[in-house]
C-alpha cells in the first residue's frame, strides 16, 4: 500500500460520502468522515513532501472545516466545489508523481471558489441533536430456503426508511447492515414480525456514536472504571427477537482485511498459472506410466489437481473485487446528467456486491458509462412527458450485478419510452444498412449495434441509443462478454451484458491447424461444422460458407497458418465465430478439445503478433497460441 | 515509578507520522505530562523494555511493526499486563475494534483527534489511577 493508493482511497471516500449525500441532509458521522478524508491526504503530503497537493488539501480541507461545523451547508455548490477540488486531488497527485499535469487555472478557480464560501460563513446554529438513529441490524433465517427472499424483502423495507449500508455482504450467516433512520428500533421489529418465522433471529442495537473521538474495551487491562465510559457497543445491550434465548447471540466481528499490492497478487495469479501447467504436463506423464508404481501415482496426480484447481480458485478470487467500487461514480454521472437535462431520476444500485476480476471491473467503466448516458439522455422522457403519459416524473433507472452461473450479468434498465421501431428501421434504411423484410424485434435492435447505424446529428427519436452501441459492443466482446437489449414501446428499454469472471483463464476449444493446436475462445463461437457440399461459394480471391440463411466470409486458417509441408486432411470443419455483430468461418484441421487454459500475455513473453490474443501452454507441454477472433475478423474487408 | 504526582503520567506516543508525534508531544508536556516517542512498533518495544510507562497511544498502520503487534508484545510483558494502551485509529468501524480489542488494547481514539480530546483521555487514565 504506497501512499498513492492511500490518497486514491481517500479521494474515492470523498466521492463516495459526497454522492451518498445527494438526497439527505447528511449527518454529523458523514461530514467527519469528508473531512478526515481530506485531513488524511494533507496529513500525509507533508510527510511525503508533496508540497503542492499538501497545499491544495490544506484549503480543501479548511472548507470541509466549516461544513463539518456546521458553519456552512453542504448545499450543491459545496458539493460541487468539493467534487472539484477532489479531482484536482487527483490530477495533483499524478503530477507529483510525474504522471500527468493539472490546470493551474482550475486550481486557482477552485481555490477561488472556496474562498468565496467561505467568506459568508455563519456563526453555527447550536448544534441540535440529530433525531436520527443509527441502528446495527443483523439477520439469521432459519431456513436457507427462505433466506434470500425473507431478506430481499426486509432489505427492501429498509431501504425505504432511510439510508441502509451492507456491512459484511459476504457473511454466509447473518445479513448485517446499518440502517440511518428517524424509525424506532421497535418500529423495525414490528416490521420484522411480518416477514420473519419465530425461528429467525432479528437484532437490533444502537451503533455506538463515535463522537467521542475515543472509548475503552470494558475489562480491558487498564480500562478505567466503567461507569464514566462513553457508550460502547456490547452484546449485552442487544435487543433479542429469538425463539431461542440460548442463541442469541450476534455474531462476534471476526472477519478481518489485509492490504496487498495488486503486483503482488498478479505474481501469485502467474505462479499459479504455471502449477496449472505443470500439473497438466504431470497428468499426462502418468497416463504413460505402467507398472506398479502406477496406482499410487495416479493417487497423488488426483490428489495434486485437485489441490491445484482449488489454489486457482483461491487465488483467482483475490483479484476480485465487488463492482460497487466502479458503481460510485455512475451515481455522479446520473446526478450530472440530471441537471443538465432537466429530467428527474431515481438511480437504484444493487448487486455492489457482486465480484469480478479487478482489471475487467475498471475496462467496465466506460461501456457502462455509454449505456447508462444513453439510457437517461434518450430512454428517459422528461418530467412533463412522464407525467402527459401517466408515469411518475422521476424515472427509474436501475443499476443491477449478479452472478448468473459463471457469468456476472450487469443491467442498466430504464423506464423511459423504449426503442422506436419503425425510427430505427426507417434510418436504417437510410444509412443503407440491410434490413430483412419483416425483422424481428431482436433483428431491429441489433441494427443499433451495426457501426454505421449512429452518426453524431442521430436523431433524438431514434432513442439515440445508436450513439456509440457499436464501440460498447465492441469493448464489451474484448473482455469476452456480449450485449443483449430488450425493450417495449413506453416501458423502457433493459441493456444487458454478460461477462466472464475473470481474464486470466479462458474456456477455449482446442483446434488443429497444419499441425498446430490453436485455442478459440468458447464465447467466440457460434458452431463447429463440416460443410456440406456446395455450401462453399468461391466469390472473387475468397470464399463464403452458406450459413443459417446467411453467407459468412471463410477465413483460411490452413492457408494462413501453414508453412505448405502440412498435408491438408481429407475433411475441412468450419468454426463460425462471432464478435461484435460479424461473423466468419474459421478453416481448421480437426477439433480436439474444450478446454480451460490460462491465458499468457504474447506482448510482456514474446512480442505482439497479429491475429493472436495470447499464448497458453497445454498439458503435453507446448505453446499453443489463443486465437484473437476480433482481430481476425477485423481483417475481413 | 517516574511520575511525580498522580496526575503527572509518563506517555509513549507511537506514530510513524512526525507530525502526530509532534502534536501528541507538545500537547501532552504542555498539560505537564512526560512524552517520549516512537515511530514504529518494534522502536516502541525497545523503548518500553527499560522505561516507566503509564498510557501508550498507538498508531495502527506502521511500518516495521504495526500498533496491534505492538499491542500484543506489550501485553506479553508482565509490567504492561495493565496499563492501558490506546489504539489511534482512522477507521471507526466495529471490526477495527474488535481486533484492537483481542489483540489486548484498552479502547481507542479516533484520528484525527484534536488536543481536548487527547487531553480528556488522558484525565480519564489518570482518574482511574488516582482512584
Amino acid at each position: 500500500m504506497t501512499f498513492r493508493d492511500e490518497v486514491a482511497e481517500h479521494a474515492q471516500t470523498v466521492d463516495d460520502i459526497l454522492l451518498r449525500a445527494d438526497d439527505r441532509e447528511p449527518d454529523r458521522d458523514l461530514l467527519d468522515a469528508l473531512f478526515r478524508a481530506v485531513h488524511s491526504i494533507k496529513g500525509g503530503c507533508g510527510t511525503f513532501g508533496f508540497k503542492r497537493l499538501g497545499e491544495f488539501a490544506h484549503v480543501l480541507e479548511e472548507l470541509l472545516d466549516a461544513v463539518r461545523s456546521r458553519e456552512l451547508r453542504l448545499d450543491l455548490e459545496v458539493t460541487d466545489i468539493v467534487l472539484r477540488g477532489n479531482e484536482l486531488v487527483r490530477g495533483l497527485l499524478a503530477a507529483e508523481c510525474d504522471e500527468g499535469s493539472v490546470d493551474p487555472a482550475e486550481v486557482q478557480r477552485v481555490e477561488a471558489a472556496i474562498a468565496a464560501v467561505l467568506a459568508r460563513r455563519t456563526v453555527p446554529a447550536a448544534d441540535a441533536p440529530s433525531p436520527e438513529h443509527r441502528w446495527l441490524i443483523s439477520i439469521t433465517v432459519a431456513d436457507p430456503a427462505r433466506r434470500e427472499s425473507v431478506i430481499e424483502s426486509l432489505r427492501a423495507a429498509f431501504e425505504t426508511l432511510g439510508f441502509l449500508e451492507l456491512i459484511d455482504p459476504n457473511d454466509a450467516d447473518a445479513w448485517r447492515a446499518e440502517l440511518r433512520t428517524t424509525r424506532s428500533d421497535h418500529e423495525l421489529r414490528d416490521l420484522f414480525g411480518f416477514v420473519g418465522s419465530p425461528d429467525d433471529q432479528f437484532l437490533v442495537t444502537p451503533v455506538p456514536a463515535p463522537d467521542a473521538g475515543f472509548g475503552f474495551f470494558d475489562d480491558a487491562p487498564g480500562a478505567p472504571p466503567a461507569a464514566a465510559n462513553p457508550p460502547v457497543f456490547r452484546n449485552a445491550d442487544a435487543d433479542v427477537v429469538s425463539s431461542e434465548a440460548s442463541v442469541a447471540q450476534p455474531k462476534a466481528v471476526t472477519s478481518s482485511t489485509i492490504r496487498v499490492g495488486v503486483e503482488k497478487v498478479d505474481h501469485l495469479v502467474n505462479l499459479v498459472g504455471e502449477l496449472v501447467i505443470a500439473q497438466s504436463v504431470l497428468t499426462r506423464a502418468a497416463e504413460a506410466v505402467s507398472g506398479p508404481a502406477r496406482d499410487a501415482l495416479e493417487t497423488a496426480v488426483s490428489e495434486i489437481s485437485r489441490h491445484t484447481r482449488d489454489l486457482r480458485e483461491g487465488v483467482m478470487s483475490i483479484r476480485m473485487v465487488p463492482l460497487g467500487t466502479v458503481f460510485g461514480r455512475f451515481r455522479r454521472v446520473c446526478r450530472e446528467l440530471e441537471e443538465r437535462l432537466g429530467k428527474r431520476i431515481a438511480l437504484r444500485i444493487s448487486g455492489e456486491e457482486t465480484e469480478m476480476d479487478k482489471g475487467m471491473v475498471e475496462r467496465l467503466v466506460d461501456p457502462l458509462t455509454h449505456v447508462l448516458r444513453n439510457a437517461l439522455d434518450h430512454g428517459v422522457e422528461s418530467p412533463e412527458e412522464r407525467e402527459a403519459k401517466g408515469k411518475s416524473p422521476v424515472a427509474a433507472v436501475r443499476l443491477a450485478a449478479s452472478h448468473q452461473g459463471g457469468e456476472v450479468v450487469i443491467e442498466v434498465s430504464d423506464d423511459g419510452r423504449g426503442l422506436d421501431r419503425d425510427a430505427i428501421l426507417a434510418r436504417a434504411r437510410e444509412r443503407g444498412l440491410s434490413v430483412s423484410e419483416s425483422p424481428s424485434d431482436e433483428d431491429v435492435w441489433a441494427l443499433i449495434f451495426e457501426p454505421g447505424f449512429s452518426t453524431a446529428n442521430a436523431v433524438t427519436d431514434v432513442s439515440g441509443r445508436g450513439v456509440g452501441m457499436d464501440v460498447v459492443r465492441r469493448n464489451v466482446a474484448e473482455l469476452g462478454g456480449r450485449v443483449e437489449l430488450r425493450s417495449a414501446p413506453g416501458a423502457g428499454t433493459t441493456v444487458r451484458i454478460r461477462l466472464p469472471l475473470t481474464l486470466a483463464i479462458l474456456d477455449g476449444l482446442a483446434v488443429r491447424i497444419a499441425e498446430e493446436v490453436y485455442i478459440i475462445p468458447l464465447t467466440a463461437i457460434v458452431e463447429s461444422l463440416v460443410p456440406a457440399a456446395g455450401s462453399r461459394l468461391r466469390i472473387g480471391t475468397g470464399e463464403v460458407l452458406a450459413f443459417r440463411g446467411d453467407y459468412v466470409p471463410v477465413i483460411p486458417l490452413r492457408d494462413r497458418f501453414s508453412d505448405g509441408t502440412a498435408e491438408p486432411s481429407d475433411e475441412v470443419i468450419c468454426v463460425v465465430v462471432e464478435s461484435g455483430n460479424r461473423r466468419a468461418a474459421l478453416e481448421v484441421d480437426a477439433l480436439e478439445a474444450q478446454l480451460q487454459v490460462v491465458v499468457k500475455s504474447l506482448e510482456a513473453n514474446y512480442r505482439a503478433v497479429a491475429g493472436m490474443a495470447g499464448a497458453t501452454v497445454l498439458g503435453n507441454g507446448r505453446v499453443a497460441l489463443i486465437l484473437d477472433i476480433p482481430g481476425l475478423l477485423g481483417t475481413i474487408a | 515509578m517516574e511520575s511525580t504526582s498522580p496526575s503527572t503520567i509518563t506517555i509513549l506516543a507511537v506514530d510513524d507520522s512526525a507530525s502526530i508525534r509532534q502534536m501528541v508531544s507538545l500537547t501532552t508536556t504542555g498539560a505537564g505530562h512526560r512524552c517520549i516517542t516512537a515511530s514504529n512498533g518494534a522502536e516502541a518495544l525497545a523503548l518500553a523494555q527499560n522505561t516507566s510507562i503509564d498510557l501508550v497511544l498507538t498508531d495502527q498502520n506502521m511500518p516495521v511493526m504495526d500498533g496491534l503487534t505492538l499491542v500484543r508484545s506489550l501485553r506479553a510483558i508482565p509490567r504492561f499486563s495493565g496499563i492501558p494502551i490506546l489504539v489511534l485509529t482512522t477507521e471507526t468501524g466495529e471490526e477495527m475494534r474488535a481486533r484492537g480489542r483481542s489483540a489486548g488494547a484498552t479502547g481507542w481514539l479516533t484520528k484525527p483527534f484534536d488536543p481536548a480530546t487527547l487531553l480528556a483521555v488522558i484525565d480519564r487514565v489518570t482518574a482511574r489511577r488516582v482512584a
